[in-house]
């Protein structure tokens, strides 16, 4: 086997991006000026090598980490640039203010000692947010999950998805005896935990969270709990809580009647769906061509269904592309988890990939209709503020924990 | 024609995606190849420095051992391949390097010198042998080759 170099991906990635942003440069009816798109795609590669400076010279655990995310940006940012004539420069800002939150919440993690006994703090500050949300709320998509501060939007149920998987970690982290009763006690009071942020979820109707949160949950309790009992138990819940709905709400009912069969009305409630089966399936297997489909046809391309829109263009073989880069964020994540020694540690990246490969799943199996369809974002590649934010502080936070791993030596 | 060179483009920045894809797989493979080998018991290295005393509240960290490449230098300075923050030590200080099968160490004009089982090493390279005891700073190794047998380690 040839020995690959350490700088081989950097390259490869300076490659893609420089052949992305000239295809976009040399199409005539592009929404951008070629100096505009010099200067995003200059600026776009410049931030990254500054991330990977600095997370060389900081010293800052995981190597590898970095660079799948790093390729689902370039993807994510071209795409952007080519569906809409604002949102790629949009994104572009959010990026820069993404990378800071990120080495923001790596020293958070890094510099606060007693981050596992913070339980209510984190615990609060989501109740803050929920009640916040509720109150001050404004619906958009039938989910009131949008507060505006002048035109600016924030959805705070991103951020609550990091502030559950640290409460979680800090109420799973606790080692009990074991005596039959204490084992109750904890596993009633994680239920409660979850079972508060599910309620608040389902009234702020966001159903694609809500699904993230439990699997979360479930992905945590078969890794660290394994109680198979309590388990069966929450599955029987959810199972009835979900038929209840769909028997009793419309929301949940056309998103199951479409994905069982969109056709019956593709032009109405299963127009999403069927629009985004027609994009994909025009893609082919290796796609149309980078600007020859045509996005304006998906509703919502920008941020949910922006994965039907790859495998237009780039087919099948490109979806395929970015599943892989998904799979080995996942990979690497998981290899933190096992590599850890704190319990805390490794709760919180168990948790934390397992809300990238969740979220991810739920969102590429509802656009091609593998699954019903709920509204989440495409982590690293959607366009969306607080989403780009939270997953950056996510993995942040999955960096600081890989930097631990290496403070074992002598 | 101009779609036509935009979907020959299109395959290409596709193939570079799986090249990136294959390039990180392979990393991460030698990557965990050196872990296992780590795991076993095995050096990760064919051969390899091993602390021998460390001063106790010295106020740096050294690793259990350290791995020898083809060319490695010792010193201060963070972007050596053996790094350690020992004030007695020169930025630079030593260098060993791998040479028809063999390791040689040499001295980069450090301040504080080095030493190879108690005799002082100039800028003249010097062969190692497993066993060799060297002094660098407050800090003194052992250099360590095992040598393969059918496959297994005899230290």
């Amino acid at each position: 086997m040839k020995k690959v170099r350490k700088s081989t991906p950097l390259v490869l990635l300076a490659l893609m991006n420089i052949l992305g942003y000239s295809m976009l440069a040399m199409n005539a009816d592009t929404f951008y000026s070629k100096v505009e798109i010099g200067i995003i795609g200059f600026l776009f590669l410049c931030l990254m090598f500054i991330c990977f400076f600095l997370i060389k010279l900081l010293n800052m655990g995981d190597n590898y980490l970095f660079l799948p995310v790093a390729a689902l940006l370039s993807v994510g940012l071209l795409m952007l640039m080519r569906i809409d004539d604002t949102l790629g420069k949009k994104q572009m800002i959010w990026f820069c203010a993404s990378a800071v939150c990120y080495f923001l919440a790596y020293a958070f993690y890094r510099s606060i000692k007693v981050r596992d006994k913070l339980f209510w703090v984190y615990f609060g500050v989501s109740a803050l947010l929920f009640a916040g949300t509720l109150i001050l709320g404004t619906e958009v998509n039938g989910s009131k999950n949008w507060i505006f501060i002048g035109t600016q939007g924030f959805q705070p149920s991103e951020l609550i998805k990091l502030l559950f998987v640290l409460g979680l970690a800090c109420l799973f982290e606790k080692e009990v005896q074991n005596k039959f009763m204490a084992k109750t006690a904890k596993n009633l009071l994680i239920m409660c935990y979850v079972y508060v942020n599910l309620g608040f979820l389902v009234l702020q109707r966001e159903w694609g969270i809500a699904t993230l949160f439990f699997l979360v949950y479930m992905a945590m309790m078969f890794v660290f709990g394994s109680e198979i009992k309590i388990m069966v138990l929450n599955a029987l819940i959810v199972t009835a809580g979900g038929f209840g709905g769909y028997k009793l709400l419309y929301h949940i009912q056309t998103r199951v009647d479409m994905w069982i069969n969109p056709f019956s009305d593709a032009t109405g409630r299963g127009f999403q769906i069927v629009q985004s089966l027609i994009a994909i399936a025009s893609g082919s297997f290796a796609g149309l061509g980078f600007l020859n489909g045509s996005p304006e046809y998906i509703p919502e391309v920008q941020s949910d269904f922006i994965f039907s829109e790859i495998c237009e263009e780039f087919g099948i073989l490109g979806g395929v592309g970015v599943i892989m880069l998904f799979f080995i964020l996942a990979y690497r994540g998981f290899k933190i988890t096992l590599s850890v020694k704190d319990r805390f540690d490794k709760l919180t990246a168990l948790g934390i990939t397992a809300i990238f490969s969740f979220q991810t799943f739920i969102i590429l199996g509802g656009v091609i209709k593998l699954i019903p369809l709920t509204g989440i974002t495409l982590p690293f590649i959607s366009y969306g503020g607080s989403s780009l934010l939270t997953s950056f502080m996510a993995l942040g936070l999955l960096q600081a924990v890989s930097k631990g791993t290496e403070d074992e030596l002598v | 024609m101009i779609e036509i060179i935009s979907k020959v483009l299109t395959y290409a920045f596709v193939v570079i995606i799986y090249i990136f894809i294959l390039s990180i797989i392979k990393l991460i493979y030698s990557d965990i190849r050196v872990m296992s080998r780590k795991k076993a018991g095995l050096p990760a290295a064919e051969a390899y420095l091993k602390p021998i005393n460390f001063p106790y509240k010295a106020g740096f960290k050294i690793q259990e051992s350290y791995p020898l490449s083809d060319n490695i230098s010792i010193g201060r300075g963070k972007d050596c391949g053996i790094f350690i923050n020992d004030p007695y030590l020169s930025h630079e200080h030593a260098k060993i390097f791998k040479e028809d099968n063999g390791y040689f160490l040499e001295d980069m004009g450090s301040t504080n010198g080095t030493k190879l089982n108690g005799a002082p090493v100039d800028e003249e390279a010097v062969e190692l042998l497993d066993g060799d005891k060297i002094e660098i700073g407050q800090i003194s190794f052992v250099f360590l080759k095992p040598e393969l047998k059918n496959g297994e380690v005899t230290l």
